[in-house]
């Protein structure tokens, strides 16, 4: 099944927002101010783009073109939405501005005590065809409780019919999918400040509206905030599968985010499973993170340090390779796993997840199931901008180590195969399916591992 | 050299690798140009002199980490002690600990993200050298010859640039401040599991510690990116030698590389 979707990616341009502008009023404007955030923004990407020609861009010329609206913005808003423009024109991922209030939220360095009201609901949605149905609940949650289970359709959030927004995101041109636009901004509303009452429209299994109010939880997964970035909330679950259909035992390892904290808990599920019949990586939702943690669980599954691809900034040409994990989580010797490797995506798998999944299939060490990824592949930094806003931005590309540039193109599953809502209401998960069964069939092999 | 090595030691941990000592062999300079022995005597004096260098036996300093540019804040710690023992922690919010160290034989990192690595190659060599409690006294440890090359700005600064070639025939740069004659830093190819990264090493504000005049700032560019390593504080022959021993993991790696070859 599903997992809840990364509410901490999205929860940087909704609750942290939210939260902050509640608590403070909006800064004055001051323009010059704001001229120097649009020079600073400009200039950075002028020197840090790996790539010269910026994707074909004409950098210097749009300077030109969007500086004189820079300098006659009256508001945050104006001036946001030129920057806006301008990193929207190189039509590339990884290029956003993260506004000051989401990204100086949520500390949980400060303690302040926001993060206590930070409150989701439980459950993750996907569109799938035409409708945005939920593909998780998770069973210690407010929408469990209230009865919601896998295979609803979400009608409307709020006071927005589903349909609206969905006509709305396809009217805008973007190069991002019209399914993670949706999924993410459907998401972005179940969170808010726990303990507020949210409404949702739904269509039960029977396709019966059912109209619900439910109130927000304090979100259990663990707050991490690196630098200028916005807080995540990082979260994993693993569990042992013992398939009687397929005949195999595998460890199935989730987590929404790749971030640091995660990685102890990750070690261990790796030992745990490290003499089951195959391993499954599940990173459907997962949107990236932390891109050098790719290297460390990479090398769970390689016995040498195997080169996964190229990381090509404007100066330097950077080898990306999986670190062998000989040592265990306890400090023993082990061998990494040599056994059958599934790894699980989907159009919401995006950045350091695709760079694993793309990275490990380029080499022949997994087989990967699902849907193609979101293509959103380029590593990048945070910039505080003069008026306190963040530039995000790119400063390299990835090529996998067969010469795939990820971007724009995602990564293509050796299987593909897509989740049907009735796929959700008979509680199936072909996905997760596919990957038992070929696990199975490699176990059969005399050359299996592990 | 020992403050040097504690700033220099820093770098290892972000790029995972140590950035420059001070070390430099006498050989002919360019003309009109100081040799390059004569400019590492002159830094040596401008530090405290060897007496002053070979005074202790270990020193232990505190102080911060920061990528400015990205909010990025930790506090870093740097144990050393004679003859070659290093360990550097950083600890980032976020990220957690990175751990960077050298036991005289084996040098070693364990980064949250990545797991344990032990050194090999280059690497190896360029933490040996880092490693070095009073490496700028011994350069034909490390260093096949040395050339100064030419005057130029540096960080703002008139300074003679040196030319370097190590024992393992890798070439660096160095850069000595023509007014003071203290190093100001550096521009070197530091090894790292990723390859090469050029990183140019500018170390500034020096003060006293313990009777050592040192760099009580170190900012590194690499990538792009500018990292600060900032000293407040250091104590001397106070280090636990036990501090120095591999970590289970690293020892665990070693011994199953020792059983392989």
């Amino acid at each position: 099944m599903y997992r809840r979707q990364d509410a901490g990616k999205l929860l940087w341009t909704g609750l942290a927002a939210t939260l902050a502008l509640a608590c403070a009023a909006q800064p004055t404007f001051d323009r010059e101010v704001g001229l120097e955030t649009f020079d600073a923004a400009w200039r950075i990407v002028y020197e840090s783009h790996f790539d010269t020609t910026f994707n074909g861009v004409d950098w210097v010329a749009l300077k030109g073109e969007l500086r004189p609206a820079a300098a006659a913005a009256d508001t945050r808003a104006e001036l946001r939405s030129i920057i806006g423009d301008m990193l929207g024109r190189l039509e590339q991922s990884h290029f956003a501005l993260i506004p000051q209030e989401a990204a100086d939220t949520l500390d949980p360095t400060l303690d302040d005590g926001d993060l206590d009201q930070v409150g989701d609901l439980g459950l993750d949605v996907r569109l799938l065809g035409e409708e945005v149905v939920v593909t998780e609940v998770d069973e210690t949650g407010p929408a469990w409780a209230a009865g919601v289970r896998a295979g609803w359709v979400v009608r409307s959030v709020g006071e927005a019919s589903v349909d609206s927004l969905l006509s709305r995101l396809r009217s805008r041109e973007s190069r991002i999918p019209v399914q993670f636009r949706i999924a993410r901004l459907v998401s972005r509303r179940f969170t808010g400040q726990a303990g507020t009452p949210y409404r949702i429209g739904f269509l039960d299994r029977a396709d019966r509206p059912v109209a619900l109010e439910l109130t927000r939880r304090q979100d259990p997964s663990e707050p991490v905030k690196i630098g200028n970035l916005p807080t995540f909330f990082a979260r994993m679950a693993h569990r042992r599968i013992e398939s009687t259909e397929h005949r195999v035992t595998v460890g199935h390892v989730w987590f929404n985010v790749w971030m640091a904290t995660l990685v102890k808990q990750i070690d261990a599920a790796v030992d745990a499973y490290r003499d089951l019949d195959g391993i499954v990586v599940d990173l459907r939702g997962n949107p990236g993170g932390l891109g050098a943690m790719v290297m460390g669980v990479a090398g769970h599954f390689f016995d040498d340090r195997v080169q996964l691809g190229t990381f090509r900034t404007r100066s330097a040409t950077l080898r990306y390779t999986a670190n062998p994990r000989r040592v265990s989580s306890t400090g023993e010797r082990v061998q990494p796993f040599a056994g059958p490797v599934a790894v699980l995506v989907d159009g919401m798998t995006g950045s350091a997840s695709e760079l694993f999944a793309g990275g490990v299939q380029s080499v022949g060490r997994v087989r990967v199931f699902g849907e193609r990824s979101a293509g959103a592949v380029l590593p990048a930094r945070m910039d505080r901008l003069p008026n306190g806003d963040v530039l995000y931005h790119a400063f390299a590309e990835f090529v996998t180590a067969d010469g795939i540039t990820l971007e724009g193109r995602g990564v293509i599953p050796d299987e593909p195969i897509s989740v049907t809502r009735n796929d959700l209401i008979e509680g199936r998960d072909p996905v997760l399916d596919a990957a038992l069964a070929w696990i199975a069939e490699e176990r059969k092999s005399p050359a299996a591992g592990g | 050299m020992r403050a040097m090595t504690i700033l220099t030691g820093l770098v290892s941990v972000m790029v995972m690798l140590p950035a420059s000592a001070l070390a430099q062999a006498g050989t002919a300079a360019a003309a009109d140009l100081p040799e390059a022995s004569l400019l590492r005597e002159r830094h040596i004096e401008g530090v405290g002199g060897r007496a002053a260098l070979e005074q202790y036996q270990s020193s232990h300093a505190l102080g911060t980490f920061e990528i400015p540019g990205q909010g990025i804040h930790g506090s870093l710690e740097v144990f050393a002690a004679a003859p070659n023992n290093l360990l550097v922690t950083i600890d980032i919010p976020g990220i957690g600990t990175v751990r960077t160290g050298y036991d005289g034989e084996v040098g070693w990192t364990i980064h949250p993200a990545t797991g344990p690595m032990v050194m090999e190659g280059r690497q190896l060599d360029q933490i040996r050298q880092q490693a070095d409690f009073i490496g700028v006294l011994h350069p034909e440890r490390y260093i096949a010859s040395t050339e100064t090359v030419e005057e130029t700005e540096f960080a703002g600064r008139p300074t003679y640039k040196v030319r370097v070639v190590t024992l393992w025939d890798e070439e660096y740069f160095e850069f000595f401040d023509k007014e003071t004659g203290l190093l100001a830093g550096s521009i070197r190819q530091q090894e790292s599991p990723m390859g090469a990264i050029e990183v140019t090493t500018v170390t500034k504000d020096y003060r006293d510690f313990g009777g050592i005049n040192a760099p009580s700032k170190v900012v590194q560019r690499m990538l792009g990116q500018e990292q600060l390593l900032i000293v407040d504080q250091v104590e001397y022959d106070q280090v636990d030698g036990a501090l120095f021993e591999l970590p289970n993991e690293i020892r665990t790696l070693v011994s199953e590389q020792g059983e392989s070859r």
